[in-house]
């Protein structure tokens, strides 16, 4: 919590939340990730990366919405982690994000757990 | 020395005799001047008076013409007495009387403003000292009234008196109507000065609308104002070389005209109800200096003047009989120039010539042809019968009238006994009219004799050469004013069937789109112009829409219109490109003779695209009004010239636009947006305006009608007006369409709009999630071209339809795919919508991509969703 800051979150169609411990970082993706948003989530992640993190963990429990380019923002996070022998996680998709994973047949390629508990982010509003 | 003093005595009284000599003839040089003086100031001041009335009738001439091309205000006054004031939409031309003025005044400050306005409601001129106290009514809480009786002429004893409250701001000097009884109402002020006032003139006079019932007479006015430099401008070109002008109103100079040495001639000419001093300086070369100069010489020099003195006098007589015919030639013409029918032809020259000729009698007939009828159309000495129609005859088998009509040659008879070549029948008939004397002058106009004048003595009369020359000017000027307005009275009649011959075409509406058309002739009598409009069905279901403006008016603009719009409709067959068509039509219309400066609008609407492409030639854009409330906006590429306009033009551009359902395009012709004293931009404004209330009307011939009403209200049209509007089946229930630019931002609202519509027509959120998806890729796929095309701007259409089948979704870019550029994204959005949808087509057309999906919904909601 100590590291928490919070981006993009000028309106609720996203905000993108990060929790910092050492070198595990968590992103929480709140609200809509589609192809207007996507640069956000690659460019925050990208920059952690550059901040030491060696695992980072996608919140995506208020992911509602997911498109194509926020996937390909997820899966560029995931092939940098992976060059760097560091982890990437999708923690509690919705099931928005499991439908997309499930019909672009990537499911298989993340990692996923449900047991990082969404961290409660307080109540700055959530996306509908 | 002796011998030299009886020389020198005997010749003193030589010089003597010389000095006689040379005093007497001084004295007679000095008579001579005397007399050259008084010749050359009677030739000068006659010189001079004729260009003085020439002048004055230019002015006169000048002022009508001027009048003719204005733009102004009308208003309308209502049998209930409500005045509609509004702002013309047309030229003053179009208005016919409009050299029946009934009051005039210079605008310069707003109190002579105040006066035209009270003039002609008035129907009366009010003098310097007016309006005395009793006739003001005050009104309202300014003190800037000034009272208006208005009187309709068919109801005298309706009158009531308004006050006009009077006041100036940037858009001008406007005259709004106090109210004092109750009854009269305004629309609109009345704009007595245009802005940015400048010296000039205001010209207000009224018209008389007639209307079915003849007891409810609507009476309205005029105003319209025009620089004095206008006037200026045209009396130049018109007065002969070297006269300078000077005009002024009650000593307030007008305007002038530079030019003339000599002195100036001051006459004055009634501008309707206001007097203006002309000055005129009527250029000359006589000057006293060559009578002073007279003096100085000797007698040789005073023989020499006394033998000019001989020719000057000769001159002058016949300078002073042709000054006489200039004089009354301007007259003639002025009044010809006047007359707007037939009777006021032969009124003006019967009433000009009877009194320039000194006959007792006049007439003049105009002559049929084929029936070989003389109908007098106006006279002095003939009797009218019990309706005060002149009487029709048929022409004489002999005598000087079908002499002079057969002959094609001027008949003239000092006396009866003249008459004898002829008939008896012919002396008898003189003598039984009383008549002893005359002249038949047959009426010659373009080959053709059209009619006949003719002026009688009751005393045997010698026909001199100097009416002779008179009728020789005169004749052809009347025989040609009488063609004019016949041919003015014959187009009237048979404007009607003519008009609803060439526009009897029409389409019937497909099911997919309404349509509306109207056409309004601007004058009642015409019923025939060169406005038209077209709606055309082409092939693969096309539909082509036109509209059309040939330059001028009545039965020669309609029929270059018929022959445009023919043409037009045959090009439009052979392709679907309206630039081709317009182009097509340019080279067409180089061969139709007055179609040059022709106006056109086609587009042409592609239903399967939703693509409107469009092409204007000298023409005002077409105004659409979108679906969803947007605003009203006009189609302004695609412009160019007008038809045959340059002979080495450039190519007709295109305008491509989308028009989808729910929309609603307007195309127009300038009579519906043009006023005067109102510049295009204005006009445009308006109709934008009027576009977004109106077009927006459940019932499209109704919106269009009150479309048309409300531009037009309060005004009689000068101009044709011509408007066709189409309407494609509206969005909404069970169709969603949205129109919007490509921009990145506007993908998640336009998700949750496409979200709230699918479930709010009862579509499962599992089929809703994924339809949202599919759009949300197909979107964003189509922003990444949906710049590339500058025409479209960029736009995106999303069209939705939910049939029993399922959800059909369309999104249209206008931009181009980069088909070979490989990229993963692409590639997976597009898999991604293959995977939540049924079926994808990808349809590229020369306007860009449309990529259509469709998905057929969950029979049971409750079904679980398979997963890929």
């Amino acid at each position: 919590m100590d590291n928490a800051s919070v981006f993009g979150a000028q309106d609720n169609e996203l905000r993108l939340e990060v929790v910092k411990t050492n070198s595990d970082a968590v992103i929480y993706v709140i609200g809509e990730l589609d192809a207007y948003r996507s640069p956000e989530l690659e460019n925050l992640g990208s920059r952690l990366l550059g901040e030491g993190a060696t695992s980072l963990t996608l919140d995506m429990a208020r992911t509602t919405f997911l498109d194509s380019s926020g996937l390909r923002a997820m899966l560029t996070l995931r092939e940098r982690l992976l060059h760097a022998s560091g982890q990437f996680e999708l923690a509690n998709p919705t099931e928005a994000v499991q439908r997309l994973l499930s019909i672009t047949g990537l499911t298989s390629e993340f990692v996923i757990s449900s047991t990082h508990r969404a961290q409660d982010v307080g109540d700055q509003g959530e996306s509908s | 020395m002796g011998g030299t003093s009886p020389r020198s005595s005997s010749s003193v009284p030589r010089p003597l005799l010389g000095v006689a000599i040379v005093l007497l003839l001084l004295i007679a040089t000095a008579a001579v001047a005397v007399t050259t003086v008084d010749a050359e100031n009677r030739r000068v001041a006659a010189r001079r008076s004729a260009t003085a009335t020439l002048a004055t009738a230019m002015l006169q001439a000048a002022l009508s013409d001027v009048t003719a091309g204005l733009r102004g205000l009308e208003g309308i006054v209502q049998p209930d007495g409500a005045i509609n004031l509004s702002v013309f939409s047309k030229f003053a031309s179009a208005v016919q009387p409009v050299t029946r003025f009934s009051a005039m005044a210079y605008e310069r400050v707003v109190p002579d403003a105040q006066r035209a306005a009270f003039e002609i409601l008035t129907h009366r001129a009010i003098t310097d000292r007016s309006p005395d106290g009793k006739s003001f009514v005050r009104a309202g809480n300014r003190d800037e009234y000034f009272p208006v009786t208005s009187v309709w002429p068919s109801n005298p004893n309706t009158r009531m008196v308004l006050g006009f409250d009077v006041s100036q701001d940037e858009r001008g000097v406007t005259a709004r109507l106090a109210r004092n009884s109750g009854t009269p109402q305004i629309t609109g002020p009345i704009a007595l000065a245009p802005p940015n006032p400048r010296p000039g003139f205001l010209l207000v006079f009224p018209i008389v609308r007639e209307v079915a019932n003849t007891s409810n007479r609507d009476t309205g006015f005029v105003t319209a104002a025009f620089a004095g430099a206008d006037v200026a401008a045209l009396l130049r070109s018109r007065l002969p070389m070297g006269t300078g002008i000077s005009v002024t109103d009650h000593g307030t100079r007008l305007f002038s005209l530079p030019g003339g040495v000599g002195r100036a001639v001051i006459t004055q000419t009634h501008a309707v109800n206001r007097v203006w001093t002309v000055t005129i300086l009527a250029s000359d070369t006589a000057s006293h200096a060559t009578s002073w100069a007279v003096l100085s010489v000797g007698a040789f020099l005073a023989l020499l003047v006394t033998l000019m003195l001989v020719r000057t006098v000769r001159h002058e007589s016949a300078l002073a009989r042709s000054d006489d015919r200039m004089r009354t030639m301007a007259e003639l013409t002025g009044r010809l120039s006047a007359a707007q029918d037939t009777e006021q032809v032969g009124d003006a020259a019967v009433r000009t010539l009877l009194a320039a000729l000194g006959t007792d009698l006049g007439g003049v007939a105009v002559f049929d042809t084929t029936r070989r009828e003389l109908q007098i159309i106006a006279a002095r000495g003939i009797p009218t019968d019990s309706n005060g129609v002149f009487p029709t005859v048929p022409l004489p088998t002999e005598g000087p009238t079908a002499d002079a009509i057969d002959t094609r040659t001027r008949v003239t008879w000092s006396s009866v006994a003249a008459l004898g070549p002829w008939s008896v029948a012919a002396q008898d008939l003189a003598r039984r009219v009383g008549v002893q004397a005359g002249v038949h002058q047959p009426l010659i106009a373009r080959g053709r004799v059209v009619g006949l004048a003719m002026f009688s003595f009751r005393s045997p009369h010698e026909v001199d050469e100097a009416m002779l020359r008179l009728l020789d000017a005169a004749a052809p000027a009347i025989a040609e004013a009488l063609v004019r307005a016949s041919l003015f009275e014959v187009q009237e009649r048979a404007s009607a069937t003519f008009q609803n011959a060439l526009m009897e075409r029409v389409e019937p509406a497909t099911h997919a789109m309404t349509t509306a058309t109207i056409y309004r002739p601007a004058v009642k009598a015409y019923y025939v112009g060169g406005d038209w409009y077209d709606i055309i069905t082409l092939p693969r279901g096309m539909i082509g829409i036109a509209v059309g403006d040939a330059v001028g008016r009545g039965i020669g603009a309609a029929a270059v219109m018929g022959q445009l719009r023919a043409a037009l409709a045959a090009i439009a067959q052979t392709t679907e490109d309206p630039t081709e068509v317009v182009n097509s039509l340019d080279q067409f219309s180089r061969s139709v003779p007055g179609a040059m400066n022709a106006t056109v609008c086609y587009a042409v609407h592609d239903p399967h695209e939703g693509v409107l492409q469009y092409a204007a030639a000298g023409h005002p854009p077409p105004l659409v009004v979108r679906s969803a409330g947007a605003a009203a906006a006009f189609l302004d590429d695609g412009r160019s010239t007008p038809l045959g306009a340059v002979l080495d033009r450039k190519p007709f551009t295109r305008g491509v636009t989308t028009l989808l359902p729910g929309d609603t395009l307007l195309l127009y012709t300038d009579g519906l947006i043009e006023r005067r004293s109102e510049s295009l931009d204005v006009g445009l404004a308006r109709l934008q305006r009027a576009g977004e209330d109106l077009l927006a009307e459940a019932q499209l011939a109704r919106g269009l009608h009150a479309l048309v009403d409300a531009m037009v209200a309060g005004t009689e049209p000068a101009d044709d007006l011509a408007a066709v509007a189409i309407r494609l089946e509206g969005s909404g229930g069970e169709r969603f369409v949205r129109r919007l630019p490509a921009e990145p931002t506007l993908l998640q609202p336009i998700r949750h709009d496409f979200g709230r519509w699918l479930t709010s027509s009862g579509v499962d959120h599992r089929d809703r999630d994924d339809l949202v998806l599919a759009l949300g890729e197909a979107l964003a796929n189509a922003i990444e071209h949906g710049y590339r095309n500058d025409a479209m701007k960029g736009q995106l259409i999303v069209d939705a339809l939910l049939t029993d089948d399922g959800v059909s979704l369309e999104v249209r870019d206008f931009g181009t795919w980069h088909r070979g550029e490989p990229n993963a994204l692409r590639n997976r959005g597009l898999r991604i919508i293959r995977s939540v949808v049924d079926q994808v087509d990808i349809n590229r057309s020369a306007f860009g991509t449309t990529l259509r999906m469709h998905r057929a919904l969950k029979k049971n909601a409750d079904e679980p969703r398979q997963t890929v």
